[in-house]
């Protein structure tokens, strides 16, 4: 058995007025990987070409252990879920089921069935009668009944209620309860990786800034919120990103224990996703 | 393979109805006005037109992405709607013959030069646009491949001219010209098989 699900290695895409640079990062099995980072930081692009929608320049990607991501045994295995709409209007979840039927060798009506059960969503209604919820809600079970290793969500829950996010992030870890089984998820929402995810990969400008364990974000990670007098006394070789905010300095830095034994008075509190992401691409980095 | 036809013929059966008023409406029209064999062409090439339109609906849908990424070979993406048209003109030229046999019948104006006439531009019209229109809603986007299905038409009909043009004898010139439409078929289906199959869908 592999022990990561994916592997991308030195991703490189080229567009005129857009770089993906040397993007490398993997998912270990029974895990997920969260992909942050602003608009147009390239996590769709990385995710394209992870799924070989789009051809890339140069680098490597391993996907289920094996480099040719189109071979169709790879794909069985794949579950993909795109922001906004995934199939035709006309559909219904029952029609949708036919087709996927002749399209997956792996297809599992009865589990197909289930899942639409569980999330209360009728079989024979045409998806454009469905909510946009439902329509997230039918692609995810759509993804899940293939005997899936794999899960890619690219801005999955973007634009959804946070009952609906809710319960979409307690399928993604039910998923994960099987540790052959793993998840990469971009998303803007930050406080949904927060809840779930193992791993945060932060992309900035087209380059992976850090790729770090969740816990070690949330438990390690702090910002010391000072004056322009203590500001300046703080050794700027522990300092990954400051700014200047109305009032204060928000300082990021890695070790926060570490930080709060050489300044005791300083307040430092734990840093939150959205804030590691705010400091990175607002801040200043030594 | 089956499941992506599948899914059109999920999508065109949802429009059938609108298709089948258009015709009738066309066909009725046309048919008193100039030959009832006019029929089996306008069947031909509605039918086909429909094909090349599910192109643009699953742009629109979102499904030309998730096809990217389904277990099926980006060759077999491009074969199905190229199958897709041969079926839906086939069913359309068989339609369109056995009304038009059927009207000539009644009307007892049976001509068999005109049937083979009307025949042969039907397979002609079908085959010369398909070969346009299925590369071009795959390679543009959806205002720009509505073009290319405006301008599919008259550019046949002015293959049609140049071949009577070139040869005295209609029949000849429509079998020529079907033939052409059958080799620039083939062409086409290749080239989207070999280029257009790998382009970037995202």
């Amino acid at each position: 058995m592999q022990n990561n699900a994916l592997v991308v290695n030195n991703l490189t895409k080229k567009y005129r007025d857009f770089v993906l640079d040397k993007v490398s990062f993997s998912i270990p099995c029974g895990t997920i990987v969260g992909l942050i980072g602003e608009n147009g930081a390239g996590k769709s692009t990385t995710i394209n070409a992870i799924l070989g929608l789009i051809n890339y320049d140069s680098g490597n990607i391993e996907l289920l252990g094996k480099q040719d991501t189109q071979d169709d045994n790879v794909r069985n295995q794949i579950g993909v879920v795109f922001d906004g709409n995934n199939y035709p209007d006309v559909l219904s979840a029952q029609k949708l089921n036919r087709v996927f039927k002749q399209i997956y060798s792996t297809w599992d009506e009865s589990k197909f069935f289930s899942l639409l059960k569980k999330m209360s969503l009728p079989a024979n209604k045409k998806i454009k009668e469905f909510s946009k919820g439902m329509k997230m809600k039918l692609s995810i079970a759509a993804a899940l009944s293939h005997n899936s290793k794999l899960l890619v969500l690219d801005e999955a829950t973007s634009g959804l209620d946070p009952v609906v996010r809710d319960d979409i992030l307690d399928m993604f870890l039910e998923f994960v309860q099987d540790e052959n089984n793993s998840i990469l998820v971009s998303s803007h929402i930050t406080s949904d990786l927060e809840k779930v995810a193992d791993y945060i990969v932060f992309i900035h400008e087209g380059r992976v800034v850090f790729c770090k364990s969740k816990d070690e974000l949330r438990y390690k990670y702090g910002i010391i919120r000072c004056g322009t007098a203590q500001f300046d006394t703080i050794d700027k070789e522990e300092v990954i990103a400051y700014r200047k905010q109305d009032y204060e300095w928000e300082i990021l830095i890695a070790d926060r224990d570490k930080a709060q034994r050489k300044y005791p008075k300083a307040v430092i509190d734990p840093a939150t996703i959205d804030e590691i992401m705010l400091l990175y691409v607002k801040g200043e980095t030594k | 393979m089956k499941g992506l036809l599948l899914k059109d013929y999920y999508l065109i059966r949802s429009v059938l109805y609108i298709i089948l008023v258009v015709f009738a409406v066309i066909g009725i029209g046309m048919s008193f006005l100039t030959s009832t064999w006019v029929l089996t062409v306008i069947a031909t090439v509605m039918l086909g037109m429909i094909s090349v339109t599910t192109i643009n609906m699953d742009k629109t849908s979102g499904w030309r992405k998730v096809s990217g990424v389904l277990p099926v070979s980006k060759k077999a993406i491009m074969d199905s709607k190229y199958i897709l048209y041969l079926l839906l003109s086939g069913i359309g030229f068989l339609l369109g013959v056995t009304l038009s046999i059927m009207v000539s019948l009644f009307k007892n104006q049976l001509d068999f030069n005109t049937m083979l006439l009307f025949i042969s531009i039907s397979i002609a019209l079908a085959l010369f646009s398909g070969s346009i229109t299925i590369p071009c809603s795959f390679l543009f986007s959806e205002e720009k491949s509505m073009l290319s299905l405006i301008i599919a038409y008259p550019l046949s009909a002015t293959i049609f001219v140049g071949a009577a043009l070139l040869f005295d004898n209609k029949m000849v010139a429509c079998s020529m010209v079907s033939l052409l439409g059958i080799v620039l078929y083939i062409v086409s289906w290749n080239i989207a098989r070999k280029y257009i199959a790998y382009k970037e869908i995202a």
